[in-house]
């Protein structure tokens, strides 16, 4: 068990490497949060004051030491743009991004997974010809298109959906789940395609392997050689390949939420750049690249369960 | 056995949720007499001493007021006072304040609390000033529960003008910025970031009978494509400043109203460089620069033409006739460059700030109109922030397009022409222009301060101190329904006598 100690240490300083670069580019870049936030019409004297305020007057080495100060205390601090706490920003933006990410993975996994494997079996076959034409389709359409139809056909349709209807979860939320089901459709069809092919190349890769004829060779049934041997042995790079749309997902998309007009943290990122909005940027770029680490060690994790070979030492 | 992958199976799935997704979403029938506006940003700070953005000023209007109050043909109403004197000399105005006006929390307005606002935008106790407005204040005195006398130091013709955007705010209270309270005929009851601010009729409002509304919500959607969708499918009922090009496909159930905006559009040309610092150059430039077929073609012909850093919105103080001070005379141009010594034109770079897609058009059209005199400009697109950085603040440019919005009072528009003013970007400098703000700003004669300003800008104008190009109308559509919007020559939207018409009252 000397592997889990050491992956979290390393998890750790890559997250505060991260950090670290975003602090460095920070500095590198033109922009005065006070004057963005006052625009051009602020007088001299509105923007001082504001600086002041907000202690821009201050360098920022010291703000960075003092905003990585307050991470360790569970603190991150207070956004300049919105002049509350990171932490509550944050959560408000995931409560957005997190349901759509969600329900993006459940359409992928509940998609991709069985058209996958149908395209492998009927990989000779006209059907499947077929699905591999729709999902080299899918595969390249890009995603602002794909929403912006969705969210045409929808309205025009049904007139069900309306961009910027997102309704707060405390107040409807039903409503607020039914107005992330096109968002997350819209992020997840691409995945689906993705993910077919993926499941259906390593279906035809592992259809033909000595394990399987040995199975089959041995009586077993097509059904048992499928479910216990084929679909076990596809399981392990079909958790690579969902470990990868994960991060992707989760760290919510800026043109789907643009599209949909969706408060989420791919929003919240761009406000905070425009804004030069120290704290925040910071505690978005902690929030990425913590899920791009976690996930990463929980398919690290995973592989162990599936795959026997593989045992932490 | 075989596995069957039914496809069938996956069109059932789809065509379920679909449907779930519709039943979940059972049109809620809308009871409350409420309206949605759709804004395309946050507010920048809830508090009306610290904001500046003239996007968060148009929505709390609905919560704060001055003493007194813009009116929608830019005069001005009494608010919280309810009349006022002004001494001969224009150095001591008194104002009575209106009894029974009451704040969102219950509270009755006192002078105390009127003292409180105006010396905390004044930085009396704090030393720090939150607006420039105040300087000439000398001093706010209370002498009883009705009066409120400000004395100034000298004659201040701006002070009425400005004192509309002086918010009254209770005195002492803290929490500004997260709960606002003020005593306008809307209170403030949430403000969720990227979502949107909801507000609901003040019960207590002052003026009787308003306003109609029971909630107002600001929709905070920042991408036009979708606020329009918004728009056309129900979910928002006004749109204020929609594109021109965009209100012909909005169809039979909404209308639009136009006003001017009072926005100075303009073409800035930095005076500390070649070859801008020659005033023939800038001549050639006006010139060459067709406003007719700017209006016709980036604003779809919905814009008044300007000659001066004023917009003929503030109809008392516009010098008329200097929108065709230059008219588009391309040989003129030319004669001009060549006498500058640019016989075969120039090459020059015009900063644009990209998240304005209206000033990115017009530059394109420039481009094209400075071309035909020889003046090749390569247009570079940058970030606001930048913009405001290297440009506005830095000075650090060649030629700019930008859009300057105009208050109630000229001063604070034309005073970024005066030559020692800090955000002076276009780096102009004119003694006789000084003098004639100057003395306009110690008139206290509106006629005569109307005269100076005239004077001031016919200068500005002479100079080419920059193009003045338009004032592009400002276009809000509304569905069919709603009633009572009244367009202002400010960045307002006032919804105190909006309503819709199934609901009005009475």
């Amino acid at each position: 068990m000397r592997y889990l100690p050491g992956k979290i240490f390393s998890c750790v300083l890559t997250l505060w490497l991260v950090s670290l670069l975003t602090f460095i580019v920070f500095q590198i870049l033109p922009g005065n949060p006070a004057q963005i936030i006052l625009g051009a019409e602020a007088s001299p004297e509105q923007v001082a004051a504001l600086e002041k305020e907000l202690g821009l007057d201050k360098p920022l080495s010291l703000r960075y030491i003092h905003w990585i100060s307050g991470v360790f205390r569970g603190d991150l601090g207070n956004s300049l743009r919105y002049a509350r706490p990171v932490r509550g920003l944050m959560v408000n933006s995931l409560k957005v991004t997190l349901p759509v990410a969600g329900m993006a993975i459940i359409f992928i996994v509940l998609f991709g997974i069985p058209l996958g494997l149908a395209a492998g079996k009927y990989h000779w076959h006209k059907r499947g010809v077929l699905l591999s034409v729709v999902t080299q389709l899918g595969t390249a359409v890009p995603s602002f298109w794909l929403g912006i139809l969705m969210m045409l056909a929808l309205a025009k349709l049904f007139s069900y959906f309306t961009p910027g209807t997102f309704i707060p979860w405390d107040e409807d939320w039903l409503g607020a789940l039914a107005s992330l089901i096109p968002p997350a459709l819209t992020v997840a069809l691409p995945k689906v395609a993705v993910l077919t092919r993926y499941v259906g190349a390593a279906f035809v890769e592992e259809e033909s392997a000595d394990y399987i004829r040995t199975a089959f060779g041995k009586g077993l049934a097509e059904k048992k050689v499928f479910s216990n041997h084929l679909l076990k042995n596809i399981l392990i790079s079909v958790t690579t390949v969902l470990g990868l749309m994960g991060t992707d997902i989760l760290g919510g998309s800026i043109i789907i939420e643009k599209v949909f007009a969706l408060p989420g943290i791919g929003r919240l990122l761009i406000e905070a750049i425009s804004f030069r909005d120290f704290p925040l940027i910071q505690a978005i770029a902690l929030y990425l690249s913590g899920v791009v680490v976690l996930l990463n060690l929980l398919v690290d994790l995973s592989y162990s369960f599936l795959d026997p070979r593989i045992r932490w030492r | 056995m075989r596995i069957r992958f039914s496809p069938f199976y996956l069109f059932f799935l789809i065509g379920i949720l679909l449907i779930a997704a519709v039943v979940l979403r059972v049109e809620k029938k809308e009871t409350e007499h409420k309206i949605v506006v759709v804004i395309p940003q946050d507010p920048d700070y809830l508090d009306p001493h610290l904001a500046s953005a003239a996007g968060t000023y148009e929505m709390m209007f609905n919560v704060y007021e001055g003493l007194l109050k813009p009116a929608p043909d830019g005069t001005l109403l009494p608010a919280i006072a309810e009349r006022y004197d002004i001494t001969e000399d224009g150095r001591s105005y008194t104002f009575y304040l209106r009894p029974g006006v009451k704040f969102h929390n219950g509270q009755t307005v006192t002078t105390a609390d009127v003292r409180y606002s105006l010396e905390r935008l004044m930085g009396t106790q704090t030393g720090q000033p939150l607006s420039s407005y105040f300087t000439k204040v000398e001093a706010v005195e209370t002498p009883d529960a009705e009066r409120i006398i400000l004395k100034l130091k000298e004659v201040d013709a701006a002070l009425l003008n400005n004192l509309t955007t002086a918010s009254i705010i209770p005195k002492d209270y803290q929490e500004l910025n997260t709960h606002p309270i003020g005593t306008g005929p809307f209170r403030f009851v949430e403000y969720r970031p990227g979502q949107r601010v909801l507000l609901e009729k003040f019960d207590d409002y002052w003026q009787t009978g308003r306003p109609f509304l029971d909630k107002v919500e600001f929709r905070i959607i920042p991408d036009r494509e979708a606020a329009l969708l918004a728009l056309k499918n129900g979910t928002v009922d006004i749109y204020p400043r929609i594109d021109n090009n965009r209100t012909a496909e909005l169809g039979e159930d909404f209308y639009t109203l136009r006003d001017k905006q009072n926005l100075v559009q303009l073409l800035a040309m930095n005076l500390n460089r070649k070859p801008f610092s020659d005033h023939r150059v800038r001549q050639a430039v006006n010139y060459a620069i067709n406003k007719d077929e700017l209006i016709e073609l980036a604003a779809f012909g919905y814009g008044t033409k300007l000659g001066s850093g004023l917009s003929p919105a503030m109809a008392n103080y516009y010098e008329p006739g200097l929108e065709d001070f230059y008219p588009p005379d391309r040989a003129k141009a030319q004669q001009l460059l060549a006498e500058a010594g640019y016989q075969d034109g120039f090459r020059t770079v015009l900063t644009v700030p990209s998240n304005y897609p209206f000033h990115v058009d017009t530059a394109q059209i420039i481009v094209e109109q400075l071309k035909k005199v020889g003046i090749k400009v390569e247009i570079e697109l940058v970030e606001w922030a930048v913009w405001l950085q290297r440009v506005y603040k830095g000075r650090d440019y060649e030629m700019t397009i930008i859009g300057l919005a105009g208050k109630l009072d000229p001063l604070p528009t034309l005073i970024r022409y005066t030559s020692d003013y800090a955000n002076n970007f276009f780096n102009y400098k004119n003694t006789e222009f000084d003098r004639l703000f100057q003395q306009a700003a110690d008139e206290s004669d509106q006629e005569k301060r109307a005269e100076l300003y005239k004077k001031a800008q016919r200068i500005l104008a002479e100079d080419a101190a920059a193009v003045f190009l338009m004032d592009p109308h400002y276009t809000v559509a509304l569905r069919k329904e709603i009633a009572g919007y009244q367009t202002y020559p400010l960045y307002i939207q006032d919804l105190s006598t909006v309503y819709r018409v199934s609901k009005k009252p009475r």
